[in-house]
């Protein structure tokens, strides 16, 4: 059995169900991501876990032991949430020695414990400083030490990071990970920004509608999306409906779908034609650029073939091709990934 | 317009506005420490006489001290049942925000003069047989000043993220009871204080209910005000004078006394 078990959790606010029977299980030192759209029950979810939110059927279990009903200061789960929920008025130290204090710890005790995450999160020198006083990453440090001077079993992060600038993002990402590995902590971080999803975890689930609908690694997530709403949220996936399909390549059933780097672009002349079927194990498809976006190491090619607009990224080591040039396009067989539609 | 020009222009309005709000107090100190203001623009004399002749007077202090204990007996009542109410409301039956946004604004309804008929039969007999007495004052006051300490809690409570900081504090072992005590109470402080200036301000210069619910059995200062208007005027403004200082040192101490509680927390642990 793994350390965390969710099973059959559902959830509605009134007659708005939010999820239904959600399961997964996560591993003791797993890092977990729940990415998913504004509004799919991420929030609602890790509420439930921390016990913020009752549920209305299914179980939370923890080393084995029931936690469905338990209070939320005896499940031993920290928290980060995204509105920081710092107590303005208290200084940084004391935001981060109250969960020791309601322990009753002794003075010696609590300064030892909030000097030692105050060295993890690096604040140290800032925790005389009321919350007013912090700029937001300092903020962010001060809730994300607060959560873990209790020693929770697990963490959890609420969009810790989405308020924040790119570049603090990028660095506290950094930061959380590390500190997430030293201490061997489970932990569960929601997002709906996918590149944060996939930098930080060892497994995503992406949630849709109520739903956990692919669960795995990221590469996993990323190169073998099960359905249409994972494809075109992990990345800038082309999505081939069945009508395409049939008339630029063989008859098929349902949609595919196929990442922008595994298309192959070249140059061609007016007197190139498409060929229908594989050659080569690959399909080709003829069209015109249509855009260009240099987004640094990558080029980004719109191609507009008939009436639908391919993405295709190439690695931008080469002549960038004009806008408005013929190319055709390769498109290796093994790459087009059969999507479930979005109800399964 | 240059700089200066545009100073000039913003100093001149304030002052135009600060003189209009200023005259009829400044009116009001210059003739109770005048000896006689006639048909002269200006005093004939100045004397501190009726300050003198208002703090040795036994039943000034007396209804003074009187207005004092009413006031803040109601306000501390006030406060009391309200703030527990706001937090249950805010916090668990928000679906009540509503109906609790238009009672509060029911004590503006009633004109003091219709009011007092009601509370007199309320409370003439039945369970709170208090009419005439200081005490149907006091819960009386304490509905006046309702919609004032309301507005000023839920704003300060508005302000803070206060239901994620309840979670917080949940999640570190508080149960909501010690998460109100610790988390949302302080941070509500000021609108507690503003709550407390406001009520004490408005209470402090009330006439109606005080003259006809007790009158002269329960001397508060308005009444006494009103019941020795015929000594002198010189005499009554040093009086109005002395209640406005009054309620200005009290605020000016507060809100200094409010600043200061913090920088010394900062200065003990550097
Ligand atoms: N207390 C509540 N009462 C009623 N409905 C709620 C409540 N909390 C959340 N909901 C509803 O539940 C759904 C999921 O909300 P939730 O906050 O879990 O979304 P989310 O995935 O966290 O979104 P976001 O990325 O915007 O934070 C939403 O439709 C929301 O309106
Ligand atoms: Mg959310």
């Amino acid at each position: 059995m793994s350390y965390v078990v969710v099973s059959n959790l559902t959830k509605s606010f009134g007659d708005t169900l939010v999820f239904e029977k959600i399961n997964f299980e996560i591993e003791q030192g797993e890092f977990i991501t729940l990415l998913g759209p504004s509004g799919c029950g991420k929030s609602t979810l890790l509420r439930a876990i921390a016990g913020l939110n009752s549920v209305d059927s299914g179980g939370i279990y923890v080393n084995g032991e029931n936690i469905t009903y338990q209070d939320p200061g005896k499940r031993g789960i920290g928290m980060v949430f995204q509105s920081y929920a710092l107590f303005p008025n208290m200084t940084a130290y004391e935001n981060i020695a109250f969960g020791l204090k309601l322990q009753k710890l002794s003075k010696d005790e609590i300064a030892k414990r909030v000097n030692e995450v105050l060295d993890i999160v690096d604040l140290k020198g800032r925790e005389n400083h009321y919350i007013d006083e912090l700029s937001g990453g300092q903020r962010q440090r001060v809730a994300l030490a607060r959560a873990l001077v209790v020693r929770p079993r697990i963490l959890l992060l609420d969009e810790p990071l989405s308020a924040l600038d790119a570049k603090i993002r990028k660095k506290l990402r950094v930061m959380i990970r590390k500190i997430q590995k030293e201490l061997n902590l489970t932990t569960v971080f929601v997002t709906h920004d996918q590149e944060e999803a996939m930098t930080m975890s060892d497994r995503i689930f992406v949630m849709y509608g109520g739903k956990i609908v692919q669960n795995g690694t990221p590469s996993e997530v990323y190169r073998h999306p099960v359905n249409e709403f994972v494809a075109s949220f992990m990345g800038n996936y082309n999505i081939f409906d069945e009508s395409f399909m049939t008339e630029h390549f063989t008859n098929a059933n349902g949609k595919y779908a196929i990442r922008p780097e595994a298309i192959n672009i070249k140059v061609c002349d007016s007197k190139d034609k498409a060929t229908k079927g594989l050659t080569n194990d690959a399909y080709n498809l003829i069209g015109n650029v249509s855009f260009i976006s240099l987004l640094g190491n990558v080029v980004r090619y719109n191609v507009k073939v008939n009436d639908k607009e391919l993405v295709v990224d190439s690695l931008n080591n080469s002549e960038v091709i004009k806008e408005g040039t013929r190319v055709s396009l390769t498109l290796p067989s093994g790459e087009l990934q059969e999507l479930k539609s979005n109800r399964e | 317009m240059s700089k200066t020009n545009s100073r000039l222009y913003h100093n001149t309005v304030i002052s135009i506005v600060i003189g209009i709000l200023l005259l009829p107090i400044v009116a009001t100190f210059l003739y109770s420490i005048s000896t006689r203001w006639g048909a002269t623009i200006l005093p004939d004399g100045l004397t501190l006489n009726w300050y003198l002749k208002l703090l040795t007077e036994e039943r000034f202090l007396w209804s003074f001290v009187r207005s004092l204990g009413v006031c803040f007996a109601a306000m501390g009542l006030c406060i009391v049942l309200m703030l527990p109410a706001i937090f249950v409301v805010y916090y668990r039956l928000r679906y009540l925000k509503f109906i609790c946004n238009m009672i509060v604004i029911l004590p503006f309804a009633v004109p003091p003069v219709v009011g007092s008929v009601g509370l007199i039969q309320i409370y003439s007999d039945g369970l709170l047989p208090i009419s005439g007495t200081f005490w149907i004052l006091i819960f009386t006051y304490f509905t006046v000043i309702i919609p004032f300490v309301y507005r000023s809690i839920v704003n300060s409570l508005e302000a803070i993220n206060y239901v994620d900081m309840i979670d917080a504090a949940k999640l570190l072992g508080a149960n909501t009871f010690k998460a109100f005590i610790y988390v949302v109470l302080p941070n509500l402080k000021k609108g507690l204080l503003s709550a407390i200036f406001i009520s004490i301000s408005i209470l402090i210069g009330e006439f109606v209910f005080a003259n006809i619910l007790v009158g002269t059995r329960f001397e508060t200062l308005q009444v006494y005000l009103y019941n020795t208007k015929a000594v002198s005027g010189h005499y009554s403004s040093a009086l109005v004078i002395f209640y406005f200082a009054f309620i200005f040192v009290f605020t000016y101490l507060a809100s200094v006394f409010s600043k200061v509680e913090r920088k010394s927390v900062k200065r003990r642990k550097n």
